[in-house]
């Protein structure tokens, strides 16, 4: 079982993979988090910006900000699922091919 | 509560889902054979079934009850704490869901000991879960005393028992296996009663979101700023110490880490939690909604809120208020009822992470080194559920005047400086000896204690200091920090021979970790 592990980390496309893989995690974290901060320092230092009405009197920017980070953090999590299956379906082809 | 038919329905309610409880435990005590089985289901549970018990996990009754009343009360800054919600799971599901379903098998301290030294791992994990799953218990134990103490009328005592017997029994006999269909039960009437009372307040301004904002402003004495960010939160440490224990916190949780290790493979852990985070973003920013739309519908009903603005019951209050008047004395109890339900399943999960943490790392990975039979491990896990059971009961009802706040403050920021650190570290960095690990996680809980200790809410609010040594309210900034900078200081400086040991392991954990199951399916 190491041998088989030892392989697969030298092997450039697992590396490729792990790489692509790794991108994929932090950059989106970093928008996640990125996003809620922003979210949270506009409130405190741009309060009357935030509270200029965007579609009637009663919907504001920092509610549909907020609103909007929600979705954000939705379609983050369902565009996550879909890339890594995406990614991992090569490495199924070549554990496939190690093995055979 | 007013009227014998909310109390009926209430009852009613209650009773069936404690009755649908006892049968589940039935069912999943025949399917629970091995000590095994008894931690994570076998890996019986699918995506979906696991996405509805995590959602449950997280949306306690504190999340509904508490964020509809800090709506109602702080307007739109409790917008805060719903995108906590929502980021902190799709964090989780970004950076914990796959390498923690590869590398664990129960508990999160298997993830931790998989290439550090195992026995101070898993010692030091307990003693994460412990000082998280224990306060915690009792917490929202007492918290659901008080909550049947000020809806049904019964003594603080009974109500305790309502909600500890059900827990033991469902527990004990019953595994993960009952305790995640519990959880699914409950997930499903909290979505389904929150989302009817959604509809029912939005009929009520004919669904047009900006009139029940307006609404709001119009009547709220806070006026226009009701609708502003800014209110609850003045400086930015603050703010940042705040999202910080929402989103380390929650990944730290180890009653919610148990649950990845309840489906087959990295690919349901993954959809499940992708499952969560839709779930708990869509509940969470509609009881923004229920708090901001009862402003308006609860203004001027002097049953509810007397002429200096006093909620009747507390602010907690304000989520089973709104159900009567949009729904009547019937669909009062039935949220009520709903919201008891809610308590038992979380408190149901957390006990099951507390008798894992003593009976599986601590009992049979420690303590009693030698391997020991299916049978005892299950009798040995079984005991150590009772015994935590019984004595939580038992201090709910010693320690009823607890301040329940405090305490829940204090239980996600312990996770977030002590369990979410080393977790991160042990998963990511390669240099992470166990050194390292014991001194982070040994900082974490010392800072965020002291600090937590000498913060205005304890100095000040409770032991009656003038001054608070230590100026803010929430010390998870300060201790995560700490934290991260023990274990990567002593990890750095660490040439001894375990420390080798710990970074040469880094790699075959890196690709178990991430394609475990795909390798796993072809060796």
């Amino acid at each position: 079982m190491t041998t088989d592990i030892d392989a697969l980390l030298q092997s450039p496309a697992v590396r490729r993979l792990l790489l692509q893989r790794s991108r994929l995690r932090w950059r989106l974290a970093g928008l996640l988090l990125g996003a809620y901060l922003a979210y949270a320092f506009a409130g405190l230092h741009a309060t009357d910006a935030m509270g200029q009405p965007v579609f009637g009197s009663g919907v504001n920017r920092a509610i549909t900000a907020g609103y909007g980070i929600i979705l954000l953090a939705i379609a983050t999590s369902l565009y996550y699922l879909y890339a890594v299956n995406r990614l991992l379906a090569p490495l199924k082809e070549l554990l496939r091919k190690a093995n055979s | 509560m007013n009227g014998s038919a909310a109390n009926t329905t209430a009852i009613v309610v209650f009773l069936a889902f404690i009755a649908a409880g006892l049968a589940i435990t039935w069912w999943a005590a025949r399917r629970t054979q091995t000590a095994g089985e008894f931690y994570n289901t076998g890996g019986r549970i699918t995506g979906f079934q696991n996405g509805l018990a995590l959602a449950g996990d997280f949306m306690s009754a504190a999340t509904f009850l508490g964020l509809t009343g800090l709506a109602f009360m702080g307007g739109t800054d409790a917008l805060l704490f719903a995108i906590g919600g929502a980021v902190g799971w799709a964090l989780i599901l970004l950076i914990f869901a796959d390498r923690l379903r590869n590398l664990g098998r129960y508990t999160f301290a298997d993830v931790v000991a998989y290439r550090l030294d195992a026995r101070p791992m898993r010692i030091l994990a307990a003693v994460g879960t412990l000082s998280v799953a224990i306060p915690y218990l009792i917490a929202q134990m007492v918290g659901a005393g008080a909550l049947i103490q000020t809806i049904f009328g019964l003594p603080y005592l009974t109500a305790v028992i309502a909600i500890g017997l059900p827990m033991l029994v469902y527990v004990t006999f019953g595994g993960m296996l009952a305790t995640t269909w519990v959880q699914v039960v409950k997930a499903g009437l909290l979505l389904g009663g929150g989302s009817m009372l959604l509809i029912l307040v939005l009929k009520r301004f004919d669904f047009d979101l900006s009139a029940l904002f307006s609404s709001a402003a119009a009547v709220h004495p806070l006026g226009e700023s009701v609708l502003r960010p800014g209110g609850l939160y003045r400086d930015p440490i603050s703010v940042i110490s705040l999202v910080l224990a929402f989103v380390c916190g929650t990944a730290g949780l180890p009653h919610v880490l148990m649950r990845f290790f309840t489906v087959t493979d990295d690919a349901a852990a993954r959809q499940s939690i992708g499952y969560a985070v839709v779930f708990i973003g869509y509940f969470m920013g509609a009881t923004v909604i229920l708090g901001l739309g009862a402003v308006s519908l609860l203004a001027g009903e002097t049953a509810y809120i007397d002429a200096t603005g006093h909620v009747a019951g507390g602010a907690n209050m304000i989520a089973v208020h709104l159900a009567e008047i949009v729904g009547g004395a019937p669909f009062m109890g039935f949220i009520a009822a709903v919201a008891f339900a809610t308590i038992l399943a979380v408190v149901s999960g957390i006990l099951l992470s507390a008798s894992a943490s003593i009976a599986y790392d601590l009992y049979t990975r420690v303590i009693h080194v030698e391997s020991i039979s299916d049978r005892q491990a299950m009798r040995v896990s079984k005991v150590s559920t009772l015994a935590i059971g019984i004595m939580a009961i038992a201090l709910s009802a010693l320690f009823k005047d607890l301040n329940i706040g405090i305490i829940s403050a204090l239980v996600l920021a312990i996770a977030a400086s002590v369990n979410f650190p080393l977790l991160v570290l042990a998963l990511y960095w390669p240099k992470f000896t166990t050194r390292g690990a014991i001194a982070g996680g040994t900082t974490g809980l010392v800072v965020v204690l002291l600090l937590s200790l000498l913060s205005p809410t304890i100095w000040v609010d409770v032991l009656g200091h003038e001054r608070a040594i230590f100026p803010y309210a929430y010390p998870t900034l300060f201790s995560v920090f700490a934290a991260f900078a023990a274990a990567i200081l002593v990890s750095l400086t660490d040439h001894s021979a375990r420390a080798r040991i710990d970074r040469d392991a880094y790699p075959e954990q890196l690709i178990r970790g991430e394609f475990g199951s795909q390798i796993e399916a072809k060796i």
